[in-house]
């Protein structure tokens, strides 16, 4: 005879196995999101489409515009002599920057006055404009800077006087600069946030739905047997599932990871159980699992989302924000990711971030117990 | 054992009352049960009586009062009782585990319940083989029939041999062969293990198989004690009377000061008075009518429930004056008639209704009485047009149901008291609703607002909301909205389970009305005797055949010839008496405190029986007894020889 435990830990798993949607639940749609936001979200901000109006028309004009598109990060849409087309281009989204370059241009050079170039950058996606507003003026000083240099030469001044201080810089950790190498590990964060939580929340709403529940409150079986029996089966699950994820992220999608296996697998065990936990809070204290979804749904992914530090770092957040991610697995799991894929910490260097999910866990675990009564109403 | 532990009675409450926000669910209800009794409490849907079992198992906590199992306080101390109860919840097995096997929701149970491999093993056994499930141990429990669903959850909740059982509505939306056979198990571990029940229901013809009843009503305790006793305090005589047109002889009757109350049962007349029989005849002699009859009759538990619920208003219940019915009046264009020939269904291969043939006339009332999938909803899909038939034929209001079926459903009116009202509407607006629905032109829908909502009583409740309204109320209202088109034939689904009998009797009483003035027909589908009895005949099904179509009185009589009449023994040791009688008459079975068996030599049998008794020094009072309904139909699926003599 299996003890009380196991015998709810059996039971949820011939459930689980039988039941078409968990299975989809758990493997294919966990996948599935890893491929969308894996291809989908890239944070490298390359292949701006730019229009030119060239007025001028001459060798000087052409050189400037050849500046731009033969570099990785602006693609030519086309060049016109028409302001209209180009304002048509940047509302139908076909392009995101114009530049207008004025009649005078290589006159106006030639006789060494100044002159403006007229630059219209899509600002919806203020980042994004940001970037390409720096990628813009770099390349203007880069053309201004050989315009002064010839210069210079015609002047027989000569030699490379202009630049005199160059920087020499080194990256870290990410050496190629691709963003995959953070949207990987950090979907892999979010995603055993999601899945786990939200199959948590299913487990008790659901038998409170059907009144199977009865069972479970008119026996002598314990609450924490009852709670870590349908945890169990869904930790298996939700490390299973890292392990797929782990193994796309290195296979697939060719992350660098310079960490310890062993070291993250243990940290995403720890993980897991908490965020199937999280998911049997919510199940104790609603009634349908309808009401446990969407409180797993606000409470883990979106607040996941926004303050783990997945896209912004936690440092760079106001104190809310900063008290807000702290109270959040998802933050010291992504900590230990990052640390293991990219910067290959040890176990030393992750001891704060893992006793927080430790201490964690079992808060959940707790609150979950004090919560769950063997009644109704 | 010390003399306290003796006379602690297994279930005792007192004075449990419990509120959700305003509403008093339960008001001071005091009873005990003692060990090896079965006791039932019996009321409608909203009575109580789940929130009694609950406080009893321990999962709910109450305002006031107490409830103690063996002694112990459920409402202080749940755990202590839990591994004494077996708690079977409401809902066709909704404990069990769908997607689990019939054996693994059975191991669940037991590892839940740490029930002893010994222990295990034996029970078990003998468990399976009492149910029947243990050809299907690998099925999963959602395949299984809502009878086998109810069985396998009694034996989930008997695994680990409780001594005190509580089980909330365990036989509703059970089919009649399953009832019986669940109550046969509940009478034998009665018999066998002296186990306590308490179970509840809101039919009132279970409540004959107790051995104590309470009557619940709006979370009062109305009543207490033995089916018998109950209801022979009953003041006044019963009587039942046949009379050509019942509804003529019902106004009649309800002017007269001396009656009590009168319902329709079928084309019988019930009515309850204080006037003995020589005053009847005299008063049946004064309205100058021939060919009427009556005798008088027994009152039954519905009768008991009647008179508390009169007692508890001061006024006359609603269904006493039937002069509003007047009002009602359908203008179907068609005739209600059904023919049907041959009619099958298949589904693969498997064949849901067989060569199906019957008959309704207009202004009958047809009953269709089986087991769980024997193929009465695909009848009745197919009859309304709502599902293609595979071979036969029929015609239903004068349409052929294969190329007329959109004319069809204009005439008919379907209703169910699962049937959904939409709750945040008002009345009138609901009724709108299905106006439109049916697409009435406004001033045939305001003719009929003024006809149904003063024949239906429904004119005062027109700006409340549905939801707020009581539930008779609220079933009147799903009664309109199915006459609103008026009609010609009503496909009546299970349509009084779970309602008061005062309500149920006045359903019934317009239904009557509308067959027998209108003469609307009515298809009735049911699991339930207290419905059947109000049909002019019934169809029974099994395995999507039509076995017999009769009226009732001469299904009976075929099934006492063919079959035997009932005898029926009463005596202080019925499970001794049981046993004894087994050993000569092998299918007796305990019913409540009797043991019932049926018999074709019914003088030589008693002579048999009552000296087998006496060899065995019991002592018990035997008589027979013609077959009830429930019996009837009951030898019609198990009894070949009464199948072969049809």
């Amino acid at each position: 005879m299996r003890s009380r435990m196991m015998a709810i830990a059996v039971k949820e798993t011939r459930q689980l196995v039988r039941d078409p949607i968990t299975i989809v639940l758990a493997f294919v749609i966990p996948l599935l999101m890893l491929q969308l936001f894996g291809y989908g979200l890239s944070l490298d901000v390359k292949h701006i489409p730019i229009v030119f109006i060239d007025y001028d028309r001459s060798d000087l004009s052409r050189d400037y515009i050849n500046q731009f598109i033969t570099s990785e990060y602006f693609d030519l849409v086309s060049v016109s002599t028409e302001q209209k087309h180009a304002d048509e281009l940047i509302k139908s989204g076909q392009a995101r920057v114009i530049v207008d370059i004025p009649p005078d241009f290589s006159r106006k050079l030639r006789r060494r006055e100044q002159i403006s170039v007229g630059v219209t950058v899509d600002g919806s996606l203020p980042s994004h404009a940001e970037v390409i507003i720096t990628y813009l003026t770099s390349l203007h000083a880069q053309f201004n800077g050989e315009l002064m240099q010839q210069t210079l030469n015609s002047m027989g001044a000569g030699g490379n006087t202009l630049i005199p201080v160059q920087m020499a810089y080194t990256v870290w950790f990410n050496p190629s600069l691709e963003s995959i190498n953070m949207i990987v590990p950090g979907m892999l964060v979010l995603i055993l946030m999601l899945f786990p939580a939200l199959q948590g929340a299913l487990l008790i709403a659901g038998e409170k739905e059907s009144g199977s529940i009865f069972n479970l409150y008119c026996s002598p079986v314990k609450r924490w047997e009852v709670l870590i029996g349908k945890a169990l089966p869904y930790v298996v699950v939700a490390f299973i599932n890292y392990l797929i994820i782990f193994a796309a992220s290195i296979i697939q999608f060719d992350v660098r990871f310079i960490g310890s296996f062993w070291l993250l697998a243990l940290a995403a065990l720890l993980y897991t159980f908490c965020t199937v936990g999280m998911g049997l809070f919510f199940s104790v204290i609603t009634r349908t699992q309808l009401a446990a979804m969407l409180l797993t749904l606000l409470l883990t992914i979106t607040s996941a989302f926004n303050y783990s530090g997945f896209l912004t770092p936690v440092a760079s957040m106001d104190t809310t924000g900063q008290i807000i991610a702290h109270l959040l697995p998802a933050t010291y799991f992504m900590d230990v990711v990052r640390g293991s894929y990219l910067k290959g910490l040890d176990f030393h260097h992750q001891i704060g971030d893992l006793s927080g999910l430790v201490i964690y866990t079992a808060a959940i675990y707790l609150l979950a117990w004090s919560r769950f009564k063997k009644r109704i109403g | 054992m010390p003399l306290s532990e003796v006379t602690t009675p297994p279930i005792l409450v007192d004075g449990l009352s419990k509120s959700y926000k305003k509403i008093e669910a339960v008001k001071r209800v005091s009873f005990s049960v003692s060990k090896g009794q079965v006791f039932g409490l019996i009321g409608a849907d909203g009575a109580g009586k789940t929130s009694v079992i609950q406080c009893l198992a321990g999962v709910l906590s109450a305002n006031s009062g107490s409830a103690f199992i063996d002694g112990i306080d459920t409402l202080k101390h749940p755990e202590l009782i839990k591994d004494k109860i077996g708690y079977m919840p409401q809902g066709l097995g909704l404990n069990l585990y769908d997607s689990l096997s019939v054996d693994e929701n059975i191991s669940f149970f037991r590892d839940l319940r740490q029930v002893p491999e010994s222990t295990f093993r034996s029970n078990k056994e003998r468990l399976l083989k009492m149910t029947h499930l243990d050809k299907f141990l690998n099925r999963p429990a959602a395949k299984l029939s809502g009878g086998m669903r109810q069985k396998l959850a009694l034996i989930c909740t008997l695994l680990h041999l409780p001594d005190i059982l509580l089980l909330d509505e365990p036989t509703t939306g059970v089919d009649p062969i399953s009832r019986r056979e669940f109550w046969a198990i509940i009478h034998d571990l009665v018999a066998t293990r002296e186990v306590t029940v308490l179970l509840s229901t809101s039919y009132m013809d279970e409540a004959e198989r107790c051995h104590q009843i309470g009557l619940m009503h709006q979370g009062d305790l109305l009543d207490l004690g033995t089916p018998e006793t109950l209801t022979k305090n009953l003041k006044g005589q019963y009587y039942q009377i046949s009379y050509h047109d019942p509804n003529q002889l019902m106004s009649h009757l309800q002017q007269w000061p001396e009656a009590e109350s009168t319902a329709l049962f079928g084309r019988q007349i019930h009515l309850h008075t204080a006037v003995d029989s020589q005053q009847l005849k005299t008063k049946l002699a004064q309205l100058e009518l021939t060919d009427v009859a009556f005798e008088q009759i027994a009152p039954n538990l519905e009768d008991l429930f009647m008179h508390h619920l009169r007692d508890k208003s001061h006024a006359k219940a609603p269904q006493d004056s039937n002069h509003h019915l007047q009002h009602l009046v359908i203008e179907q264009s068609k005739s209600g008639t059904i023919e049907c020939q041959q009619l099958s269904r298949y589904f693969g291969d498997f064949v849901a209704v067989d060569k199906v043939s019957f008959d309704l006339k207009a202004g009958e009332i047809l009953g269709l009485l089986g087991p769980n999938g024997a193929g009465k909803t695909t009848l009745i899909k197919m009859l309304c047009g709502l599902l293609p038939i595979s071979e036969g034929s029929a015609r239903v209001v004068g349409f052929d149901v294969a190329s007329e079926h959109l004319i069809i459903k204009r005439h008919i009116g379907y209703m169910s008291q699962q049937f959904s009202l939409y709750p945040d509407l008002t009345v009138l607006n609901n009724i709108k609703l299905y106006a439109g629905l049916y697409g009435l032109s406004a001033k045939r829908l305001k003719k009929q607002i003024d006809s149904l909502g003063e024949g239906l009583s429904l004119t005062p409740y027109f700006g409340r909301v549905t939801s707020s309204l009581p539930r008779g109320v609220r079933q009147r209202l799903s009664l309109a909205c199915a006459l609103l088109h008026n009609p010609a034939l009503l496909i009546l689904d299970e349509p009084t389970s779970g309602v008061d009998p005062n309500v149920r009797r006045q359903f019934w009483d317009h239904v009557h009305y509308l067959t027998q003035q209108n003469q609307i027909s009515a298809l009735v589908s049911t699991h339930y005797m207290d419905e059947a009895e109000h049909c002019d005949r019934l169809g029974f099904m099994q395995n999507g055949k039509m076995i017999i179509v009769d009226t009732p009185a001469r299904l009976k009589a075929q099934a006492e010839t063919i079959c035997g009449q009932l005898l029926v023994a009463e005596g202080v040791e019925y499970a001794n008496i049981l046993s004894t009688l087994r050993t000569q008459f092998p299918d007796a079975f305990l019913y409540g405190r009797y043991v019932h068996w049926q018999s074709l030599n019914i003088e030589e049998d008693k002579r048999q029986a009552q000296k087998l008794l006496h060899e065995n020094q019991l002592e018990a009072v035997i008589e027979s007894r013609s077959l009830s309904i429930e019996e009837t139909f009951a030898n019609y699926m198990t009894s070949e020889a009464l199948k072969h003599a049809i």
